[in-house]
């Protein structure tokens, strides 16, 4: 069950958020009054605005789905970045490999999960055997990653495509099929309620999901219980990493078409944030990722209209994860 | 010889910067704000410098602005009982978003500042900044040794029940070291800049989460910090050179952005073990 005070603080902070956001906004734009009322309804008023929210948020809450087990084990991946660029370029370069597409298209997710498995399991290792905190390593690792990925497609396996740092093309089979013309928005999004559905019924019904929980809120009731704790840490951290990389390769294969250098930018710490507000519960993710993609999209958009030169949407990713530590700590307390 | 000076000068930075990780981490809070504090710090230092003509008033206001906006959060995280580590990990993002911002509405552009009001020599600036760190991280050791404030930024980490039984403020106690953490890696950001004569965007290049590896590799000791923080400068100043050499000469830049954090992870994989047993 979910606490309805929990969802109340959860709501507050994010109110709060977007209300200082849209603050910011107003102080920057040329015409305020005009720029708050955009950033409201402006996602909305076209198609290609509403599937870029709407795809925004599909790739959110895939992440953060990931983020939601290694969070309930009681590990922070803040290495989401690193997993989901690996991912992407991972898959890009297995799409363009001359295998029938079914084969390539499933090599290509599987080379995704697997190069941000990879990842979190080396933070895993080092948590099992050196006890250094997986926060501090997973970014570290991802840190390390993200300048060697930038080399690879800058140099050996950049592609025909111009001024754009970025690998070829992915051939037109293996691209999802786009719902919403002009927008970026595909097939994908109907696959979001199931994943979530199902991560539910792993982290409440399955024996692994309550262990890893308990682990994670309880660990001396968990160590008491003979729970493994290598078991969890690994497990929970590979999910992470694969979800992540999974999520690079939808980037890939339903947005971008190819790995372009940088793409991943904002989306691990907007996981992590859509985590946090959701609560690490699955199903709540949802709603929270549709939240911080609008809130993303909107910035973008009025940002664009009214010519702010800045990127406002890092501004706004600090601040709603302030507003969310705040909450955090209030929901420690109501539970 | 030029091997141990260039270690020196390459580690101070990071030596300041670890000495306000050991002093957040004390107080019972990872310095997680610290990598953006220094990228906002450096934009300040430059920005100051360049409007006031005083290198001496831009690092002073740089520390000063950086120590104040840490303050106000800290006593923000304080009064609404935040969780600091994500508290922390949000002043991160929200730094180096406004050292982006701020440089696109003074300066027009996010990307590299020159100035002539700031062109330094390369040798002098060097110099001037290692001594200043080293003296700098000398005289934080000492506080945080000798005197009862820092006495109580120590305990107030792990053992702040003993200092509210004494009748201690402990949020006091937190407010110092975080505002003590923020002047010393406010100090790294302006030495940052001061160097290359220009703020470039990302200065830091993970100088913070550096600062928290070597923290964690010397286990709160400051010699052992110290040791670290040395240890990845001579890796930095190698992998800097790398180049240089023949055999390696091939090798991408690129590659060598990530090689602090390399070095970071293979030193974590290489040291601790050997720590924990000479400390128990």
């Amino acid at each position: 069950m979910i606490d309805k005070k929990i969802i109340r603080t959860s709501i507050i902070s994010v109110l709060i958020g977007i209300t200082i956001s849209i603050l910011i906004l107003m102080f920057f734009a040329k015409e305020p009054g005009s720029a708050a009322l955009d950033f409201i309804t402006g996602t909305f008023s076209s198609p290609f605005y509403f599937g870029t929210f709407l795809n925004a948020a599909v790739l959110l809450c895939i992440a953060a789905l990931g983020e939601t087990v290694s969070i309930k084990s009681g590990n922070l991946n803040l290495g989401g970045e690193g997993q989901i660029y690996a991912g992407g370029f991972a898959a890009a370069l297995v799409f363009t490999l001359p295998v029938p597409s079914s084969v390539a298209f499933l090599l290509g997710f599987a080379a995704a999960a697997l190069s941000g498995t990879l990842q979190t399991l080396l933070a895993a290792f080092i948590r099992q055997f050196k006890k250094a905190n997986v926060l501090l390593t997973s970014f570290l690792i991802s840190a390390a990653a993200i300048p060697v990925i930038d080399s690879l497609i800058a140099g050996k396996f950049r592609g025909k495509t111009g001024n754009l740092l970025a690998t070829e093309f992915i051939p037109e089979n293996l691209r999802l099929l786009p719902i919403l013309k002009p927008s970026p928005l595909n097939i994908s999004v109907f696959a979001v309620p199931f994943l979530c559905a199902v991560f539910h019924l792993f982290v409440q019904r399955t024996k692994t999901g309550r262990q890893l929980t308990i682990w994670g809120t309880a660990p001396e009731f968990a160590r008491y219980c003979g729970y493994s704790e290598k078991k969890s840490l690994f497990f929970s951290l590979a999910v992470s990493g694969a979800m992540h990389g999974i999520t690079g390769a939808l980037a890939v294969c339903g947005t971008y078409f190819t790995c372009h250098s940088g793409f991943y930018a904002g989306m691990g710490w907007n996981a992590l944030s859509c985590t946090l507000i959701a609560q690490s519960e699955p199903i709540l993710i949802i709603p929270a990722s549709l939240i911080l993609s609008w809130l993303y999209t909107s910035a973008n958009r009025v940002s664009l209209m009214q010519g702010l030169q800045f990127d406002i949407s890092s501004l706004i990713q600090g601040i709603i994860l302030f507003c969310i530590s705040v909450n955090y700590i209030a929901r420690k307390r109501s539970t | 010889m030029n091997f141990i000076l260039g270690t020196l000068a390459a580690s101070a930075p990071l030596l300041l910067a670890s000495m306000a990780a050991l002093t957040s981490e004390f107080s019972g809070c990872m310095a997680l704000f610290l990598d953006g504090l220094i990228n906002l710090s450096a934009f300040l230092c430059f920005a100051f410098t360049t409007a006031t003509h005083s290198l001496a008033a831009g690092i002073f206001l740089s520390v000063a602005s950086s120590a104040f906006f840490i303050g106000i959060m800290v006593i923000l995280i304080e009064k609404l009982n935040a969780n600091k580590f994500l508290a922390a990990l949000a002043i991160n993002l929200l730094c180096t978003a406004l050292s982006s911002t701020l440089s696109s509405i003074l300066f027009g552009t996010r990307g590299v500042l020159t100035d002539p009001a700031f062109v330094f020599s390369a040798v002098q600036s060097r110099i001037f900044s290692t001594i200043a760190a080293y003296i700098l991280a000398g005289v934080c050791w000492a506080f945080l040794t000798f005197t009862k404030s820092g006495l109580y930024i120590r305990i107030s980490g792990n053992d702040s029940i003993v200092l509210r039984a004494k009748g201690t403020d402990v949020t006091k106690v937190r407010f110092l070291a975080w505002t003590t953490a923020a002047v010393l890696g406010s100090f790294a950001g302006s030495f940052l800049c001061i160097r290359i004569s220009s703020f470039v965007p990302n200065i830091s290049s993970g100088t913070g989460w550096t600062a928290l590896a070597a923290v964690f590799l010397g286990k709160k000791n400051t010699a052992a910090v110290i040791t670290a923080v040395l240890v990845f400068s001579a890796a930095q100043y190698g992998a800097n050179n790398i180049q240089n050499i023949e055999l390696f000469k091939n090798v991408p830049s690129a590659v060598l952005l990530s090689l602090p954090y390399l070095v970071a992870l293979l030193l974590i994989l290489i040291f601790p073990q050997f720590q924990r047993k000479k400390l128990h």
